[in-house]
């Protein structure tokens, strides 16, 4: 790659600093006006469709969260009456809480494993690497419903569930999964690993690649145990990876809907399955009411952003250089 | 020492499988499923046993013949969308990406910080002022209004920044001193080492594209500009589920995507080395 | 070497400039016609759907409107739209004022977030649908009737019966059709159980079928005046009645996934868990496709009633086809779909093609109800014989006002599942909902 050099290297046969301070002032002043440049040409194309279509949808979204529909094409402005009802909602709090839960959880389970699962599907000494690769992504690629289907079988409150059929071999008696808070927050967590454990992993695959097995070679010739080399090497080095995916993960955990979707529909008994993209979805477009659906979905927006924020700075996102 | 090595082999392979045999139980299920009458699928609780007497691929024929063989074209929209969208996001992410991590430059954090923004707007409440815009640019019923607004996704754009930002910078500086351009510097030095972030971006904007539906839906006239998962969801309705269909039908948009996760794999991620940085 | 990198570059940008313009042209595909008639003169029609099977019978009805109206014939166009996605799909179209539609099925449940504007997004039908009246079920178009003019027309009545499992009942020794007070039923429920171990039917906690039904037969409704009034007397009865069957006398037991229509619950009645199950009409279609093993076996009876002067039935369920705001011939609309729908040669189609009870109920009585067909074939000839005799004992409920959502919501998400679950008597319960429901009404 390096491989390409000018005549003025080979001439001056210099080290490299020196090399640069040689160079004639004006193809450097071009140089670097060029390099200057790229990074925005690099970034235009982000900046055009973001200022299109995100920025510009989702003012007119914060717009809605002050305005009552009041028929389909008839906007009352309210100021901050949706805002006013959104603190007094007990509904809001349900599934606020119940998305930290979740989350909490599903980044408890989901970064870990997969992150074991990516170094073993790593090793050169594992066999069969593709077949089990695929096994673990195929979860993702089966449809929500079919999932649902087979899950909510599992969950059954009948003796027969199979749920029920395993703590019955325990001793216990059938549990109502999908009825009572904790069980449902089982259930939500059960088949959101079964889902993601695949694709979690399939990130932090791609982050060990970039690894290089020299380091790993250096480490074992100085005695290094597996568990000193995953610590030392493997951590730090797939760290930016690790940050995407628990950004993403707190993400997705705030944005659970399909899972839940499955289980309940749209209305969970005492809104134990209730998330905060359920009660949107319910307000939008099972009652009308986009302008208040906007506020939940503001309010969503910035609980997220907080979060993350604080996620990013601790964790050094903008100082990874 | 090789004996250890073989058992703990061994062990490795054991205990994979006994997860993959829990992890496909649902995927077993959808499997034989599609070839049964769904009467037989929910006639005594959930069916999962392979039974050859009940089996047929009479799901699949109803599945190709339904509306005049409409199935077939749902899958060439899915195709379509799924292809053009991904080749276009992994080109626009990846520059995007490289560019905010091997450069400092003015604004960097800002767009950086942008993206990250852009990632926690829950999309919902953005349907109607999209759908508004979309019509204002005149590009409802059109692929280009389905893949647009999706072409620089945020977590992508963020996915690729982290890769990018893990790579060394001296190659970049010594390929600049050598005279190259910088389009030449992200096409020749840095997309190589970037090739597992590609592979991963591939398989998960493709498998996003391939099962996102409801905005292609909302912009498509007619039903048969619908993809694969709208058109397998109109076969659930509150006057029963055609289940015939959602099974096979199912199966047969897996199958596209396993392809392109093996390909994905044999070409980006197997025996993937990166040269070490030296001295 | 600069010059061996620079064809790839340009093949690569010229790939890239390709791509952008295929999207863009591909943006020509499926454009609306600037005219609404074909080469042959028909009137265009665009309608969306959520049912292959309506699909097919509005295909037939359009081959018979052209037969009919031969100056006036029409070029229909069906989608079939997947049911939550069409409904967003509609509700954004006709928010932005643009791309809905010129006829369109709306569910039941979905119906009222149509009408929480004074200007409802669909075409008047009053004038055009009253020479049909006489003959229609009148709670069926109460039920898409706002402000005294009607804007839709269901598919069929969802008349209410309950359904026996002939081989438990034989085995209890009782004969359903003397069972006419809910009393009755409850008697007939512990000797059932007695004499055979097995329930007399399920209760529902995530869905409220049989409630609804219950309240409906009393004349009662859980609205009054725009507002939430769950907790009346008669309400209370009925909950408290299915409660009781639970907790006080053991003759039922919470349904399978909580709910009669789910393919879980559809396998343990087939099992014969369950000597009985109250559901509407349509509930047939669930039998004839998941419930092989009780064909020939189910008796279909009148609701029992608490007392006399009640319903012996309720019209549950449904799905009307309106006619939108946005339609390019809204007369045309108007007319082909009154005259498919309420005709009789129509109506008997809602039978013939798609299994339901046709919402005009002098067609009840014609010949082709007992026409052979796998209906039939399950049940026995005599079903319209026995649901015609219900004809004008079919009320329905709120369930179209803009506050029954949230109504309903109320229920389902709390009083349903608190009731039993034992946690709450009944009463509270009923009037908690009305308390958080009218909070949120008046809230707006």
């Amino acid at each position: 790659m390096a491989s390409v050099q000018s005549e003025s290297n080979r001439q001056s046969g210099l080290q490299p600093q020196i090399r640069q301070e040689i160079k004639t002032p004006a193809p450097k002043r071009r140089k670097i006006n060029k390099q200057k440049v790229a990074p925005y040409l690099f970034v235009l194309p982000f900046v055009i469709v973001f200022l299109v279509f995100s920025v510009y949808p989702f003012v007119n979204a914060i717009i809605m969260s002050f305005q009552r529909l009041h028929g389909l094409d008839d906007t009352v402005f309210v100021g901050l009456r949706n805002y006013k009802q959104l603190i007094h909602d007990p509904v809001f709090y349900k599934v606020l809480w119940n998305v930290t839960r979740y989350t909490f959880w599903t980044i408890l389970i989901l970064i870990p494993l997969p992150l074991v699962l990516a170094v073993i599907m790593n090793l050169d000494s594992t066999p069969y690497k593709s077949f089990f690769r695929s096994v673990f992504f195929l979860p993702v690629l089966t449809s929500t419903v079919i999932a649902g289907i087979v899950f909510r079988f599992a969950f059954s409150r009948e003796s027969t569930g199979v749920f029920n059929t395993w703590i019955g071999h325990l001793g216990i008696k059938p549990v109502d999964w999908l009825d009572s808070p904790h069980t449902a927050m089982f259930a939500l967590v059960v088949i959101c690993v079964w889902r993601w454990l695949g694709v979690n992993m399939i990130y932090f695959l791609s982050g060990l690649q970039s690894i290089p097995k020299e380091l790993y070679e250096c480490a074992e010739i100085d005695g290094a145990s597996p568990w000193v080399k995953f610590k030392s090497i493997t951590l730090p080095m797939v760290r930016p990876i690790t940050t995407y995916v628990l950004t993403i993960s707190i993400l997705a955990g705030f944005s659970l809907f399909n899972e839940s979707y499955v289980y309940w529909g749209a209305s969970s008994p005492d809104d134990i399955g209730s998330t905060f993209l359920t009660y949107i979805y319910k307000n939008a477009f099972g009652q009308g009411e986009f302008g208040y659906a906007c506020t939940l979905g503001v309010a969503m927006f910035v609980i997220v952003m907080i979060i993350n924020f604080i996620q990013v700075t601790v964790r050094g996102l903008f100082k990874e250089d | 020492m090789k004996a250890r090595k073989r058992i703990s082999k061994i062990l490795t392979v054991i205990l994979l499988l006994l997860v993959s045999v829990i992890i496909l139980i649902p995927f077993w299920f959808l499997l034989i499923s599609s070839f049964k009458p769904a009467a037989d699928i929910f006639g005594n609780g959930l069916n999962i046993k392979l039974d050859f007497s009940k089996m047929s691929f009479e799901n699949y024929m109803k599945l190709f013949h339904v509306q005049d063989g409409i199935f077939w074209i749902w899958f060439k929209n899915s195709v379509v969308i799924t292809v053009i969208q991904t080749v276009l996001v992994l080109v626009f992410c990846s520059m995007v990406g490289y560019g905010l991590a091997q450069y400092n430059f003015k604004g960097r954090n800002l767009i950086f910080t942008l993206v990250l923004v852009m990632l926690m707007v829950p999309g919902d409440i953005l349907l109607i002022p999209m759908y508004k815009l979309v019509t204002n640019l005149g590009l409802m019923d059109s692929f280009a209004g389905v893949i647009l607004p999706g072409v620089v996704p945020a977590a992508t754009v963020f996915f690729f920044r982290q890769y990018a930002i893990g790579l060394p910078r001296d190659y970049g500086e010594a390929a600049r001193i050598d005279g190259a351009g910088e389009f030449r510097i992200f096409a020749q030095v840095y997309a190589p080492m970037m090739l597992p972030a590609y592979g991963a971006m591939t398989i998960m904007t493709a498998m996003g594209a391939w099962n996102n539906f409801l905005w292609p839906l909302i912009v498509m006239r007619s039903d048969e500009n619908l993809v694969i998962p709208a058109g397998l969801l109109t076969a659930m309705t509150p006057y029963g589920n055609n289940y015939d269909i959602v099974f096979s039908g199912s199966m047969m948009s897996i199958i596209p995507i396993i392809i392109l996760f093996l390909l994905n794999q044999k070409s980006f991620i197997n025996g993937m080395t990166i040269g070490g940085i030296k001295g | 070497m600069k010059n061996k990198h620079n064809p790839a570059r340009k093949i690569f940008s010229f790939f890239l400039a390709f791509l952008l313009i295929a999207s863009f042209s591909l943006a020509g595909c499926g454009n609306k016609s600037a005219t609404n008639k074909t080469s042959d003169g028909k009137t265009k029609l665009v309608m969306w759907t959520f049912v292959q099977q309506h699909a097919d019978y509005w295909k037939d009805a359009v081959k018979t409107w052209n037969k009919n109206h031969p100056k006036e014939k029409i070029d229909l166009k069906v989608n079939v739209l997947p049911f939550d996605q069409m409904n967003q799909k509609l509700q954004v179209a006709l928010n932005s004022g643009n791309g809905a539609p010129d006829i369109a099925d709306i569910e039941i449940g979905q119906f009222a977030t149509y009408t929480k504007s004074s200007t409802v997004p669909f075409v008047d039908l009053t004038k055009t649908v009253q020479p049909y009246m006489a003959n229609l079920v009148k709670s069926r178009v109460d039920n898409y009737t706002f402000k005294g003019k009607v804007y839709g027309l269901d598919y069929h009545v969802g008349t209410t019966v309950v359904y026996y499992n002939m081989d438990i009942m034989k085995k209890a020794g009782i004969d359903p059709s003397t069972i006419k007070t809910w009393e009755d039923y409850t008697k007939a429920g512990q000797t059932v159980k007695q004499k055979t171990g097995k329930y007399m039917t399920s209760v529902e906690t995530a869905a409220d079928f049989v409630l609804d039904a219950m309240i409906s037969q009393q004349h009662s409704d859980v609205i009054k005046n725009g507002k939430s009034a769950a907790a009346q007397d008669k309400n209370i009865k009925a909950l408290q009645m299915l409660h009781d069957w639970v907790y006080k006398y053991g003759i039922a037991k919470k349904a399978e996934s909580g709910n009669q229509d789910n393919e879980e619950y559809f396998g343990a009645f087939n099992k014969g868990n369950y000597a009985s199950v109250i559901m509407p009409e349509w509930y047939m279609s669930r039998m004839v496709t998941y419930m092989k093993n009780l064909s020939g076996k189910i008796d279909i009876e009148p609701l029992p009633v608490f007392n006399s002067g009640d319903n012996r039935s309720a019209g549950l369920g449904g799905t009307s086809t309106v006619v939108t705001n946005q339609a390019t011939d809204k007369a045309l609309a108007k007319k082909f779909v009154v005259e498919s729908k309420a005709s009789k040669e129509g109506a008997i189609k809602q039978w013939t093609i798609l299994g339901f009870d046709p919402i005009r109920s002098d067609v009840w009585t014609a010949p082709e109800m007992k026409a052979d067909n796998q209906y039939t074939k399950y049940f026995g000839k005599d079903i319209f014989d026995k649901i015609s005799a219900l004809k004008n004992e079919i009320g329905g409920m709120s369930f179209t006002s803009s506050a029954y959502p949230t109504v309903n919501d109320q229920l389902l998400t709390n009083t349903i599942p608190n009731v039993m679950k034992n946690k709450v008597s009944v009463k509270k319960a009923l009037e908690d909902a009305d308390k958080a429901a009218n909070k949120k009404l008046t809230s707006k």
